[in-house]
């Protein structure tokens, strides 16, 4: 019988029905393509488990973001850095360091306008990135951050435009750059704080530690950045002092972090298996690689500041990727999440919080 | 308007996934692809973008074998839908101001306003939201907000044939929900207990629209035991993010300054 | 329906209630918020289980084991309904000295003809009595005996009886010592449910039942599609009758039919032997005449005495004004039947070519009857068929799609049968009633046109009866004159001139001839031409020119009863038999389970719903010796149906396979019968043909498990009103079995994965659902598998997969020709069937 109807999995006829369902707007391609549940049979016969699942089923949804996202942690962070860098060189040392602050402003705005196009591509629906202007939302970390982002980018962009020129042009760029200098900062960091205020056990686990890792490995990265090119004395030593806090900052908020995350051990398993697995342990030999290079002697000389920068490079890079996908991980197992929804309410461990329940499973013991 | 909501009690589910069905049928949402799943008798898997209620059945055979069959076995069955939270996870991080709080105390995503940038996916603790990768933006339960302005209740309230979901006034929602348990309990059914129906029981979210009456423990239904609003733990992050900043601030004033010291 | 949530206690066996009928089921959820418990009684747990206080597991086919087996306990223990059994049922008629039970012949009754496989009921009548005592309900086997034939004009008498229950061969003692051998051992080694569960629930229903309590039985066609279905509803009625919980509020046996409107189905009927209101259809040399029919039928005493006044005026409606009394109202113009035309036996000339065409309606056989593989060639062997339907169901498609061509065994090039296909409208489309299966008529009204060349079944069944009026408008011959004389003028409506909904309706009502006006009820017909009838049992449903099947008050705004909504047959009565909720003076048992009682006041029957009863007989009334008809009735006769005004606990005529219900094994078992050696049904219905092979009897070896067939709430019967739409399809997607783990184990299935199901008439793929909700039970010593199928897969639609029905044979109870369709023996394997070529049942989307 041809009757035309959607194809769409709604099978309405559109010449007798009228399409003005909430969900009829759903533009949808192949409805096999809905949340892929990890709708693979189960071969598992049911049975009463001591520590429960719905058929290993996720509780939370893994977030949608792609490839763009962990790139633009790391783009983003290194933008924000490097502003920080200049703003600070801008204050303390301008005539010294003049082209490191140019290099460094155009990392910057070049780094937020590529954060821009990474973050809008990502979207589901790009053409409408300019709502994310719409409100300001403090709840919000993605509101502070586009507003973060955007007004950074304004400022990086005037600075590299405006500063060094002279008169009112040169006054403008000084006090964009000058902007641009907390605004950095508060965009490399502001990423950590994106990740923690979600649901994910692993990013939300780590939200004290997330902040100062995230910041380290941006300073890291401006300084690997700038080690790859050709840099005077002085440049040279405001890179690798800033590179080596940074990665030493990297470090220890690494092991902070697997500290933090660790109180839960199952909240930690993606740091220690699967591909996040690898990724963080990658990312730290990298970035430990990177910082050893820099203190040992001989640093000075090009071929061993491109290698320290090029191995700090893939250490941040690979940094932002390893918690990504750990996080995607974590998302996925929802033990994880029983696991430290358990141990927060009462410290105790999910079979001992069984044995006392009695009747009632669980019993809020916080106010 | 006042407060309104839903009380799904699983003790009155019979699986029968009208729900389910009322719910795409007037919203006319598209199926999700036909995948045999093997889990009971659940080939939904979950709430998504198009799937805005999920019937979940549990088998669950008896702790001890009891050799004369019979007695023991229970097959849970329990009607999933969006909480409507009191504080809502995706909406207190949905940065286009998409999702909104409506009048009735629902949790609503403009479909004009969103832009898909999917993190209200992540922060929903029940795993709710979801972005639809071919369209882009996010769905989820609109508590037939349509519906409700035209003075009519909710599709899958209306058509559950055995009241297991009722819809109503959030007040008189819990008060009777509070009764059934009582009455429960009274019957021999001591494990019956409410689920997120108010601040006290469930503080990370500061309470449910939606809120349910279980008889085993949140995990067997895919429920997390204890959910928290995200945005009710960042303000952690947000501190060590600041005092981090303030430091890399440092970092920065203090490597220009080594480059100062340094012979040019 | 709504009658259950006054139950204590309510039994639901042979039936899934919740899965199939859900909305129907939240008046069991409202009985069991009052406190009532809910027994199920089911070879699997379902979702009915899942909320019934109680599950019994049982093997499929011994329901009359288990219910026996209750008999017995309720004997036993002493906890029937004395009063009620005395009065109100037959318990203490004396049976014929010739009468031998099965108890004497090793599972046969006396009478029966092993070369006829039938039984001569002579013995089986009240001592006494002259001929056979009719039945209420029998008149549709018009040639049998015991439709009233040899009983004719004759009051049945009631002298030999014992009230006190203890005449060696008097109901009573006959139906103690008929299930004396079912005792909870032997409960539990045919059914395979152990003692302590099976006592459990006797005594559930014992307890709850009686003056203050009342329990209900619930079933469907767990039990009706059964080889000896009949008797498995008849054990129940047994049952009721004895803790005298028929025609009492929360009490009776509710019957669950299988769709919306099947209700309707059999009252304005589809079927082969019936004419409306379940008068008999006329059989060839038997009815030479008027006169002789209603000599053949009529009952001498009780409510079906009336039965005349019925035909003429169903007569008067068909025939208009050409029917007279002088040519017996055109009676002779109505069709004769010449033996079986029911389904099976229908499909079963169709394979063998002797049908030319066939109209199929809503139906879809291909899929939804037993033995696919032959439904399917008896379509090979049509030259024409015509399909009405809503999809291009697999009838429709039999001739390219179907698994006998997948597999290359047949070609769609040498199918030489011409197909016609006419879309239907939906319900949403077209006016009309719904009868639901609590006798309840509900209208709807059409919301919209429907779509394209779709039309109602109405409209083309009204079209096709002018077009044959217009046919044979000239035509002489005498077989002719029935369509020219057919009045067939119903009001058209609208550009497709359809014909009124509401008018046939009218018609069905009935209506006065001299000027129109519509009747009030059946009992103002008569028999003299004045009135003129569609339906006497609908009789009402148009009363005061009003569609009272469209009224809808409110629930809150009226009773419990909720008698203004709808109609219910006959004459809006809610509950039958309600005589029988009060005691032989006419007062309410009890306060509690007060519903229908005698007011001495105002000197008529009242209460809480219709009386079913004649409104004014008090219920000190004793009939004169020799009375006739309706006053035939004592003021104690609450089953005014029955000749004799009782409830039958014994059948001395209405049952073609037994006065009494006895175990008999399925056709197909895997084990002995443990009680007789009459393994099953003596008078069941066979099609002996090549292509409908059975398996042995009993432990066939290559067929060990038992197999079950039934539905799922996500889809509906055939699936053409489900696996189209995407909503539905998507719960269920795929074909499988239900196995239990242990099953699994022994065979190699893994859950998710493939098995296939071979019995000798087919084999089918399915996926495999490994569920601890199907159990293993021991019979006899050895475990004994169960497989759950649900039969709602065909080739067609957005999912597809392989049909159940496939796999059955035809094999059916011989009082109704219901298919056998729930027992049956098959065998198991893993992996796809051979020869698939890579089909399995998630299909890629079209």
């Amino acid at each position: 019988m041809s009757v035309a109807h959607t194809d769409d999995g709604r099978h309405i006829d559109a010449s007798i029905g009228v399409l003005s369902g909430e969900g009829a707007q759903i533009e949808v391609e192949s409805p096999e393509h809905a949340y892929p549940t990890t709708r693979a049979v189960s071969a598992r016969v049911p049975v009463r488990d001591v520590d429960p699942t719905y058929y290993d089923e996720p509780v939370l949804k893994e977030t949608p973001w792609a490839w763009a996202i962990p790139v633009y942690f790391y783009v983003g962070g290194l933008a924000g850095a490097a502003s920080a860098l200049a703003a600070s060189a801008q204050a303390l040392d301008r005539r010294g360091l003049g082209r490191m602050i140019q290099r460094a402003h155009r990392v910057a705005a070049l780094g937020e306008v590529v954060s821009g196009g990474l973050l809008i591509q990502d979207l589901g629906r790009p053409a409408r990135f300019l709502y994310m202007l719409r409100v300001f939302r403090p709840t919000s970390p993605m509101s502070v951050g586009s507003w973060v982002l955007s007004a950074s980018g304004a400022c990086s962009s005037v600075a590299v435009l405006c500063w060094g020129r002279r008169g009112v042009l040169g006054s403008i760029g000084a006090v964009a750059g000058a902007a641009a200098g907390p605004l950095g900062l508060a965009l490399a960091g502001y990423t950590a704080v994106l990740l923690a205020g979600t649901a994910v056990p692993v990013w939300q686990g780590a939200r004290r530690t997330l902040p100062p890792l995230f910041l380290g490995s941006a300073m890291a990265s401006v300084g690997s950045l700038l080690d790859l090119g050709p840099l005077s004395r002085r440049e040279r030593v405001v890179a690798r002092s800033y590179g080596l806090i940074g990665k030493t900052v990297a470090l220890a908020g690494a092991a902070l972090l697997e500290l933090e995350v660790g109180q839960v051990p199952r909240v930690a398993l993606p740091l220690h298996t699967g591909a996040s697995g690898t990724l963080w342990q990658l990312a730290r030999g990298l970035t430990g690689a990177s910082l050893l290079l820099s203190l040992l002697p001989g640093h000075g000389s090009r071929g061993r500041r491109v290698a320290s920068g090029l191995l700090g490079t893939a250490g941040a890079m690979s940094l932002r990727w390893a918690i990504f996908q750990a996080g995607k991980s974590s998302a996925r197992d929802p033990r994880a999440t029983f696991r430290q929804q358990r141990a927060a309410t009462s410290g105790r461990t999910r079979a001992e919080c069984d044995e006392s329940m009695g009747s009632r499973p669980f019993v809020s013991t916080r106010s | 308007m006042g407060e309104k909501g839903f009380f799904t009690d699983a003790t009155l589910c019979i699986g029968c996934k009208a729900c389910e069905v009322a719910c795409k049928q007037w919203n006319q949402l598209p199926d999700d692809g036909f995948l045999f799943t093997g889990r009971s008798y659940d080939n939904t898997g979950a709430l998504g973008a198009t799937t805005w209620r999920h019937v979940a059945f549990v088998e669950r055979p008896a702790l001890e074998a009891q050799a004369d069959g019979g007695g023991g076995f229970s097959w849970l069955l329990l009607s999933d839908v969006c909480k409507h939270c009191d504080r809502a996870g995706c909406l207190e991080a949905c940065p286009t101001g998409a999702i909104t709080r409506t009048e009735l105390g629902s949790v609503y995503i403009q479909p004009d306003v969103c832009n898909g940038c999917g993190y209200c996916v992540s922060a929903c603790p029940f795993g709710v939201v979801e972005r639809q990768e071919d369209d882009g933006r996010a769905f989820k339960c609109t508590l037939c907000y349509d519906r409700l302005k035209g003075d009519l209740e909710p599709a899958c309230a209306k058509a559950c044939p055995t009241d297991s979901i009722v819809f109503g006034d959030r007040d008189e929602l819990r008060a009777r929900a509070a009764a059934r348990v009582d009455e429960l309990h009274r019957r021999g059914v001591g494990s019956a207990y409410l689920y997120g129906e108010s601040e006290a029981s469930q503080p990370g979210t500061e309470g449910l629209h939606a809120f349910f009456l279980l008889v085993d423990e949140p995990e067997v239904y895919n429920l997390p035991p204890d959910p928290v609003v995200p945005t009710k733990r960042v303000g952690a992050a947000w501190a060590s993010m600041g005092l981090a900043a303030l430091a890399a601030g440092a970092a920065a004033a203090l490597s220009v300054l080594a480059g100062r010291g340094a012979r040019s | 329906m709504q009658d259950l949530q006054s139950s204590d206690c309510i039994l639901i066996q042979g039936s899934n209630m919740a899965e199939c009928h859900p909305v129907g089921f939240r008046w069991v959820m409202e009985a069991k918020r009052r406190g009532a418990k809910i027994i199920h009684v089911d070879p699997r747990f379902t979702r009915t289980s899942a909320v019934a206080d109680l599950h019994v597991p049982i093997r499929v086919g011994t329901d009359v084991a288990f219910l026996g087996g209750i008999v017995r306990y309720i004997l036993e223990n002493d906890r029937y309904f004395h009063e009620y059994v005395a009065t109100y049922t037959n318990a203490s008629a004396v049976i014929e000295k010739a009468f031998a039970d099965t108890e004497d012949l090793d599972g046969l009754f006396s009478g029966y003809d092993p070369e006829r496989r039938r039984y001569d009921i002579g013995s089986w009548q009240y001592e006494g009595a002259e001929g056979v005592v009719p039945a209420a309900g029998h008149k549709e086997l018009f040639a049998e005996p015991g439709a009233g034939g040899e009983g004719r004009a004759r009051s049945t008498t009631y002298e030999h009886r014992d009230p006190t229950l203890a005449h060696p061969r008097c109901v009573f003692q006959i139906l103690k010592r008929h299930f004396s051998r079912y005792t909870p051992e032997m409960v539990a080694e045919i059914c395979g449910v152990p003692a302590r569960l099976f006592l459990e629930v006797a005594e559930d229903l014992c307890r709850n039942s009686g003056r203050e309590r009342t329990s209900a039985f619930v079933y469907s066609v767990g039990w009706t599609q059964h080889s000896v279905g009949v008797q498995f509803i008849r054990t129940a009625a047994i049952v009721q009758l004895l803790l005298g919980n028929i025609g009492r509020p929360g009490g009776g046996i509710l019957a669950l039919r299988g769709h919306a409107s099947i209700q309707g189905s059999t009252d304005i009927p589809t079927l082969y032997n019936l004419l409306p209101g379940y008068l008999p259809m006329p059989h060839v040399g038997q009815a030479k005449g008027l006169r002789d029919y209603l000599e053949f039928n009529r009952a001498a005493t009780g409510a079906w005495s009336d039965f005349p006044k019925y035909i003429v005026s169903l007569l008067k409606a068909w025939f208009g004004a050409a029917a007279t009394k002088e040519n017996d109202y055109l009676f002779d113009l109505l069709p004769r039947l010449t033996g079986d035309h029911s389904h099976l036996s229908t499909v079963s000339h169709m394979a063998d070519g002797e049908l030319k065409g066939y109209f199929v309606l809503g139906e879809n056989p291909a899929v939804g009857s037993v033995n696919g593989a032959l439904q399917r060639k008896g379509l090979r062997r049509l030259e024409w068929l015509v399909v009405c339907d809503l999809v291009l169901s697999e009838t429709a498609e039999f001739w390219r799609s179907a698994p006998e061509i997948e597999r290359g065994d047949v070609r769609t090039e040498d199918i030489r049968t011409e197909v016609f296909f006419f879309p239907a409208a939906a319900h949403t489309e077209k006016d009309g009633a719904f009868t639901n299966t609590q006798r309840l008529l509900q209208w709807h009204h059409k919301a919209v046109e429907p779509p394209g060349a779709a039309r109602s079944d109405l409209s083309f069944v009204f079209d096709l009866g002018r077009r044959l009026k217009d046919l044979y408008a000239s035509s002489t011959a005498d077989k002719d004159r029935g369509i020219r004389h057919l009045v067939w003028a119903y009001p058209t409506r609208g550009p497709r001139e359809e014909p009124e909904a509401e008018a046939v309706l009218r018609e069905i009502n009935g209506y006065r001839v001299a000027d129109g006006a519509p009747v009030d009820g059946f009992a103002a017909l008569t028999d003299d031409g004045a009135t003129a009838c569609g339906c006497w049992l609908y009789s009402g449903c148009y009363r005061g020119g009003e569609n009272q099947a469209a009224r809808r008050k409110p629930f809150r705004e009226q009773t419990w009863v909720a008698p203004d909504w709808g109609f219910a047959w006959p004459a809006n009565r809610r509950l039958l038999y309600n005589r029988a909720s009060a005691d032989p003076e006419g007062k309410p048992w009890s306060e509690r389970k007060r519903y229908v009682f005698w007011d001495e006041s105002k000197r008529v029957w009242v209460g809480a719903d219709v009386p079913d009863f004649i409104v004014d007989r008090p219920p000190s009334y004793r009939p004169e010796p020799g009375a006739l008809g309706i006053a035939a009735l004592a003021g104690t006769d609450p089953f005014i149906m029955q000749a004799d005004g009782k409830g039958w606990i014994f059948a001395p005529s209405g049952t073609l396979d037994g006065p009494l219900p006895t175990h008999y094994e399925p056709p197909e078992s895997p084990v002995e019968n443990a009680l007789y050696g009459q393994q099953c049904n003596p008078a069941r219905l066979e099609w002996q043909r090549p292509d409908n092979p059975y398996h042995r009897a009993f432990a066939d070896p290559r067929f060990p498990h038992a197999i079950t067939t039934y539905r799922l709430t996500e889809h509906h019967t055939a699936g053409g009103m489900s696996r189209w739409l995407s909503w539905l399809s998507e719960l269920m997607p795929s074909m499988f079995c239900e196995v239990s783990p242990e099953l699994a184990a022994e065979v190699g299935l893994e859950n998710g994965q493939f098995a296939t199901v071979t019995t000798a008439r087919g084999e089918i793929t399915c996926r495999v659902l490994v569920t601890a909700r199907m159990r293993p039970l021991r019979i006899r010593g050895r475990t004994v598998h169960q497989i759950g199928l649900p039969y709602h897969w065909g080739s067609c639609g957005l999912v597809r997969g392989d049909s159940a029905n496939d796999l059955l044979a035809m094999v059916a109870d011989p009082n109704v020709q219901i298919p056998e369709a729930k027992a049956f023996t098959a065998n198991i394997v893993p992996g796809r069937r051979a020869r698939d070529g890579g089909r399995h049942a998630a299909q890629p989307r079209r």
